[in-house]
């Protein structure tokens, strides 16, 4: 009960969400190295994998040099809006951290199935996506805008009171949470579990081609998110991971960058300036249908 | 569940959890009346003949915290020990309204001092020490408002040096983060 009455210092909390940030990290990278070992017993470790597994990793740096570069205005913004426009305070206690990480929860729903939604947040989810494999190093391949999409739903939360270092810690609670998803060494959970949390199992749903698994399971922590809203789908059959089409691409530049140049492709491409504004607006999947269609007419 | 559905469902969960989030706030602030209630009951109850003004305003506050003889030009380092003290920080009931600091013993160069940076007991679960501050006669030195460092040093410009000081005493009211919004200062001469 000390947890969730006791006050926590603003300082406190940012040192709590450093020292997550960097020892997760070594924690997923021992947890990288078993799912290697696991591969290479099973005869599956390829040099696919492993340039993929690279790629991986070389986008995070990639990613990490953007966030070094925009962080500060992403973190001033939060803390503009808190001291300026907040509608309470509320007291930072552990309490308000377990009903900040809920709606932090919620609100990285809403974003992942928004990114999953248009043109424009897909073409950096993309590359999260295109890989062809399943393991801890996916969790880090990310999108030059990744960045930028949790900013405009998260901000509410500091709106309503929450301070943006409660907020900043929920953020990296669901996304090192998410972290550990990736991974095909654990099949299914205890069944309480895998009703109420998000699993490795659902995770691999929401990274199929699989027609019935095409946008499912966008939830953080919470599955019963995806349950309530209609978007889920239980793993039935075994998935196939990657994109349509698929980017064949172990390149971390052509990886990192393989969404908006596909984008900027299609709209160059575009006949008009209708079917633009669709390609921004409208789902990943319209793109590709209306591609499949000009194919077919054309043969 | 459409998407219109789903967006409306998602306030309410919001409103739910925020809802639980500022309770939590309504019933800190609700202790607090209560033990001050109980404090002044148990004043009255004491004497035979009670003057009923005592027990409204308190002539003494009993605070807990950090206590340092300091050189006041180094006073910044017994704030961030007082701000590092998780140990005292985790005994607090709930968000602190108040934050003191006492300025005893204070050399005739006002170079130095001994100072306690410290809570309210009633705002504590438990504490090891606790130090009596006699406010009956203290003198305001600077009336409650928001003030810059300057106007806080500056304000001891105005205590009467020619008599003894018992203490110097900044009361700092803070928000729910902790951020002081008003400051108050009072001398206490013996």
């Amino acid at each position: 009960m000390d947890f969730l009455t006791g006050i926590f210092s603003p300082d406190e909390i940012w040192g709590i969400e450093v020292w997550m940030n960097d020892w997760f990290f070594v924690l997923a990278i021992g947890f990288f190295i078993v799912e290697c070992l696991r591969y290479a017993v099973k005869k599956e470790f390829t040099k696919n994998f492993l340039g993929d597994s690279i790629a991986n990793f070389a986008t995070l740096g990639l990613f990490i040099i953007i966030l070094a570069i925009v962080g500060a205005a992403y973190a001033g913004v939060f803390l503009y809006i808190y001291d300026n426009f907040r509608v309470t305070e509320l007291p930072l206690t552990g309490w308000t951290i377990l009903c900040c990480i809920v709606l932090a929860d919620l609100a990285y729903y809403w974003e992942h199935r928004f990114l999953h939604m248009n043109g424009f947040g897909w073409a950096t989810h993309t590359v999260h996506h295109s890989s062809p494999h399943f393991n801890i190093s996916v969790a880090y391949r990310h999108g030059p805008m990744d960045w930028f999409f949790p900013l405009f739903f998260h901000l509410p939360l500091a709106i309503l009171g929450f301070h943006p270092f409660i907020i900043f810690l929920a953020e990296i609670i669901v996304q090192l949470f998410q972290t550990l998803l990736h991974t095909e060494t654990v099949k299914k959970l205890p069944r309480p579990i895998e009703t109420l949390f998000n699993t490795p199992s659902h995770h691999r749903v929401h990274h199929g081609t699989n027609k019935q698994y095409l946008d499912k399971n966008y939830a953080g922590i919470f599955i019963i998110w995806d349950k309530m809203f209609g978007t889920f789908a239980e793993e039935k059959e075994p998935v196939s991971y990657g994109v349509h089409p698929q980017l064949n691409s172990v390149n971390p530049l052509k990886v990192f960058f393989s969404g908006y140049a596909k984008l900027t492709s299609r709209l160059w491409h575009a006949p008009n300036w209708g079917y633009r504004w669709n390609l921004l607006t409208k789902s990943p999947t319209w793109a590709w249908q209306q591609e499949q269609n000009l194919k077919s007419s054309i043969k | 569940m459409s998407l219109f559905n789903s967006i409306l469902t998602s306030f309410i969960i919001v409103a739910t959890f925020w809802g639980l989030a500022l309770f939590q706030g309504k019933i800190a602030h609700a202790i607090q009346p209560q033990k001050i209630i109980q404090e002044v009951q148990k004043e009255v109850k004491e004497p035979s003949i009670v003057n009923l003004t005592k027990a409204v305003k308190p002539e003494s506050i009993d605070i807990t915290g950090i206590r340092q003889q300091v050189e006041l030009a180094d006073i910044q380092l017994l704030w961030q020990k007082f701000n590092n003290s998780t140990k005292l920080h985790k005994h607090l009931k709930y968000q602190p309204k108040k934050v003191y600091v006492l300025y005893q013993k204070i050399s005739k160069d006002y170079q130095q001092a001994e100072v306690t940076i410290g809570y309210d007991i009633n705002e504590m679960t438990q504490f090891n020490k606790h130090y009596s501050i006699d406010i009956s006669h203290n003198s305001v030195l600077l009336p409650e408002n928001k003030y810059d460092k300057t106007q806080l040093s500056d304000a001891w410009e105005k205590i009467n040096h020619q008599k003894i000081k018992e203490y110097v005493l900044e009361v700092h009211a803070l928000n729910q983060q902790g951020e002081t919004t008003t400051t108050q200062v009072f001398v206490s001469y013996q």
